[in-house]
C-alpha cells in the first residue's frame, strides 16, 4: 500500500536539470532520508512525489500505482512543509483537522481523530491557541498533527527540523523515528543535515547534482562510502584525504600514485613522541571528545581523541592507525577502489 | 545633599548641570511641534470652531452672530435638501464601497497569476487612479453625452435610443458612481496586490495537497488572510465616499434637482455659493458625528474577524 518508487524522473528549469534520472524504490513503512547540499534537487524531487510539481519526464508509482500527472491531493500522501505552513487564522484543532473538512469527514470521526493525534503529539492544552501563539517546536508538532491526521500511508516531510535550535531538533529526531516505527508509515525525509539522516533514516539516499550519488544504509554509507563526495559528507569532522601523488610518510606502499586515501579522524590515534613526523596545530576541545589538527608533510589531519588527553600546539606527534581503516579513492573519478588494491600490511601500522 | 543625591541616581549624570534634564522632555515637545503645529492649525482648531460654530446664526453684513442653540440643528431635520443628499450619499457609499472592493480584489487575483502581460495590466488597471478627478471627469462627461457620446454611440449601434445620461435624475447618481468605482477599484487593487504577495505559496501547496480545489483555498485561506486588507481599504473606502466633492463640482454640480447632491458637496454648497457659512458647520458636524460612529463601528464588528499577523 505504501511503497513509492521513482522511475527515471527528469525535471529540469531552463536549461538546468534540477533531477536528473533518478530512479529508486522505498519500501512499506521504510524511512527514506533524502541528503545533499543545497542545490542537489533533494526538495524538488519531494515536490514531484508531492504532485506539487511535474517531471518532464519517468514516473512516480505510490502503493504500485501510477500516480504520474495526478493531483497531490489524491495521492494518498501526507506532508509537512519546511515553514510548516500552518494557517495562521486557524487554530491547532482547525489546522490539524482543516483537510478532514474539507474533504467532508463527519464531524463525530473528525474529533475522534482529532483527539486521537493531539494525545500522540502532546497537543491537547493547545488546541485553541492560533499558530502565531506557538513556539517553534509546539508549530512543528501542530504540522506533524496536520499530516498524521489524514492518516496516509506515505509522509513526506521537506527539512522540518531545519528552523528549530538544536536540543529541539535531537529531541524531534527521536520523536518522529518513534512515531513511524509506531504507526509503520512510509516517510520520506528530506534534510542536508547528515547527523539526522545517519540518526533516523532505514536507507540514506545521498542526491549530488541531481543524480544519486549512493543509496544505501546509514553504516554502508559510513563504512563504505562509494566517492569522495560522500565520504566527505557523512561524518563530522569529515574524513581526511591524503593524496598519494605524493609520497607521504608513513603511507608508502599503500595504493597507488593516482589513489587518495581517505581516514576517519576516529581511526587515526596519537602518540605524543618527540621523534614523531607528525606536527600538532590546533586542538579543539569538546567535552568527551578533542579533535586535534595535525600536519604530515603537506596534509593536515583532524584526529578524533579522548577529551582527556589534551595536546600542546607544536608537539611532535606520532599517528598510528589500521591500514584496514584506509578506505582508496580513484583521484580522478572520485570513486571508491576495493580493497583488495590495498597493501596488505601488518595491522597498527606506525608513522614515525 | 542634592548633588550626592542625583550622583546616586545616575551614572553618567553626574557632572551634568540640571537644567539639561530639564530640557528633555521639552527636547521631545520640539520635535512634535511641527507635526502637531500643522494639525492644531489645520484639523484641530477648524474642528473645534466648526463645531463652536454650529450653535450659532451666520452674521450678515454689520448684524453679529447670534446664539443659536439647537435652532441650527432643528434647521437641519426639516432640510429636504439635506435628507435627500444624505439619501443619495448613502446610496453613493453602499453601491462604491463594496463594488470598488469586490473589483479591486478580482483584477488583484487576477493580476497576481502567471498571466502575459502582467505589469501592463495592473498598470492599466491602476491608471485611472492616476488622472486627476477633473480630467477623469471630463473624459466621463464626454462618454455620457446625449446622442454624441460614446456610451450612447455604441448604444445606438445595437438600436438604442438616445440617453442625458448626467442631465435624467434617476441615472444621473449611477453616472457618477460608474465613475468612481472606475477610480476606486485600481487603487485598492494596489493594496490587494502587496497583501496578495505576503502570502507564502506554501500556504497555498499545503491547502491544495489537503484536497482543496481553488475555490475552497479561495474562501478558506486567501481571502481570511486578506481581511486586514479588506477592513483597511473598506474604511477608506467608506471615508471617501463621504468625501467625495470635486466629482459633483466637476461633473453635475449636485443636480438635476439636486439629484447628485451629496454630504460634502451640499456643505460646500450652503457655505461657500449661499454663504451661510454657520449652517454649513451644522451639516459638517453631522457629517462628523455620523463617519466618526461608522468608523468605530466597522472596526468594532468587522475587526474582531480579522486576523493580524
Amino acid at each position: 500500500m505504501g511503497s513509492v518508487a521513482a522511475e527515471d524522473l527528469v525535471k529540469a528549469y531552463g536549461p538546468n536539470r534540477v533531477v536528473d534520472h533518478i530512479s529508486f524504490k522505498v519500501a512499506e513503512g521504510e524511512f527514506l532520508v533524502v541528503l545533499g547540499p543545497s542545490g542537489c534537487g533533494k526538495s524538488t524531487l519531494l515536490r514531484l512525489i508531492a504532485g506539487l510539481d511535474d517531471p518532464d519526464s519517468g514516473k512516480i508509482r505510490i502503493g504500485g500505482r501510477d500516480v504520474t500527472g495526478v493531483p497531490g491531493s489524491e495521492r494518498g500522501i501526507a506532508m509537512v512543509f519546511q515553514s510548516y505552513a500552518l494557517f495562521p487564522h486557524l487554530n491547532v484543532a482547525e489546522n490539524i483537522t482543516f483537510g478532514l473538512s474539507i474533504r467532508r469527514i463527519a464531524a463525530a470521526e473528525r474529533a475522534k481523530r482529532l483527539k486521537r493525534v493531539s494525545e500522540l503529539l502532546n497537543l491537547g492544552a493547545l488546541l485553541d491557541r492560533k499558530p502565531g501563539q506557538l513556539s517553534g517546536g509546539q508549530q512543528q508538532r501542530v504540522a506533524l498533527g496536520r499530516a498524521l491526521v489524514a492518516e496516509t500511508s506515505v509522509c513526506l516531510m521537506d527539512e522540518p527540523l531545519s528552523n528549530l535550535d538544536a536540543q529541539l531538533r535531537a529531541d524531534l529526531r527521536s520523536e518522529i523515528r518513534a512515531l513511524q516505527q509506531r504507526l509503520g508509515i512510509t516517510l520520506i525525509f528530506v534534510t542536508h543535515d547528515q547527523a539526522e539522516a545517519m540518526s533516523m533514516a532505514d536507507r540514506v539516499l545521498l542526491l549530488r547534482g541531481g543524480k544519486i550519488e549512493q543509496l544505501g544504509t546509514p553504516h554502508q554509507l559510513y563504512a563504505h562510502p562509494g566517492s569522495i563526495f560522500v565520504a566527505r559528507f557523512l561524518g563530522s569532522p569529515a574524513m581526511n584525504f591524503i593524496d598519494l601523488t605524493e609520497n607521504v610518510p608513513g603511507f608508502e606502499g599503500i595504493g597507488e600514485r593516482t589513489m587518495t586515501a581517505g581516514l576517519r579522524p576516529e581511526d587515526i590515534r596519537l602518540t605524543l613522541h618527540e621523534n614523531g613526523m607528525a606536527q600538532v596545530e590546533a586542538s579543539e576541545y569538546l567535552g568527551a571528545d578533542c579533535l586535534v589538527t595535525c600536519r604530515l608533510g603537506e596534509n593536515r589531519l583532524t584526529i578524533r581523541q579522548n577529551g582527556r588527553n589534551a595536546a600542546q600546539i607544536g608537539a611532535r606527534a606520532q599517528l598510528n592507525f589500521d591500514p584496514a581503516a584506509i578506505h582508496l579513492f580513484d583521484t580522478k573519478t572520485g570513486q571508491r577502489l576495493h580493497a583488495d588494491v590495498r597493501n596488505a600490511r601488518k595491522a597498527h601500522e606506525i608513522i614515525t | 545633599m542634592a548633588g550626592a543625591h542625583r550622583q546616586s541616581g545616575s551614572v553618567a549624570g553626574g557632572t551634568a548641570p540640571p537644567a539639561h534634564r530639564l530640557a528633555a522632555p521639552m527636547q521631545n515637545w520640539l520635535m512634535l511641534l511641527p507635526a502637531l503645529l500643522f494639525l492644531v492649525v489645520f484639523t484641530i482648531a477648524p474642528t473645534i470652531v466648526t463645531i463652536i460654530d454650529s450653535f450659532w446664526f451666520t452674521p450678515h453684513g454689520a448684524k453679529a452672530a447670534t446664539f443659536a442653540g439647537m435652532a441650527q440643528y432643528e434647521a437641519l431635520l426639516a432640510d429636504p435638501i439635506f435628507w435627500q443628499a444624505l439619501r443619495n450619499n448613502l446610496l453613493y457609499a453602499a453601491v462604491t464601497v463594496p463594488v470598488s472592493i469586490i473589483l479591486a480584489l478580482a483584477m488583484a487575483l487576477w493580476t497576481n497569476g502567471r498571466i502575459k502581460g502582467r505589469a501592463f495590466m495592473r498598470l492599466a488597471f491602476f491608471l485611472p487612479t492616476m488622472l486627476p478627478m477633473i480630467g477623469a471627469a471630463n473624459i466621463w462627461i464626454y462618454f455620457y453625452t446625449a446622442d454624441y457620446g460614446l456610451i450612447d454611440q455604441i448604444g445606438h449601434l445595437f438600436g438604442a435610443g438616445s440617453h442625458n445620461w448626467l442631465g435624467n435624475p434617476h441615472t444621473a447618481l449611477g453616472a457618477l458612481m460608474v465613475v468612481a468605482i472606475w477610480k476606486e477599484a485600481g487603487f485598492f487593487m494596489v493594496f490587494y496586490l502587496a497583501a496578495l504577495q505576503q502570502i507564502p505559496p506554501s500556504l497555498i501547496e499545503a491547502a491544495q495537497l489537503e484536497g482543496a480545489n481553488a475555490w475552497q483555498t479561495f474562501w478558506r485561506v486567501t481571502l481570511p488572510l486578506l481581511m486586514p486588507t479588506t477592513l483597511f481599504v473598506g474604511v477608506n473606502a467608506l471615508i471617501n465616499s463621504f468625501r467625495v466633492v470635486d466629482q459633483v463640482i466637476s461633473m453635475t454640480g449636485g443636480g438635476p434637482d439636486n439629484a447628485t447632491s451629496l454630504l460634502i458637496f451640499y456643505v460646500y454648497q450652503t457655505a461657500f455659493s449661499f454663504w451661510d457659512t454657520y449652517y454649513g458647520a451644522t451639516i459638517s458636524t453631522v457629517l462628523l458625528l455620523g463617519l466618526g460612529l461608522l468608523s468605530f463601528l466597522q472596526f468594532a464588528l468587522f475587526g474582531r474577524r480579522v486576523h493580524y499577523r
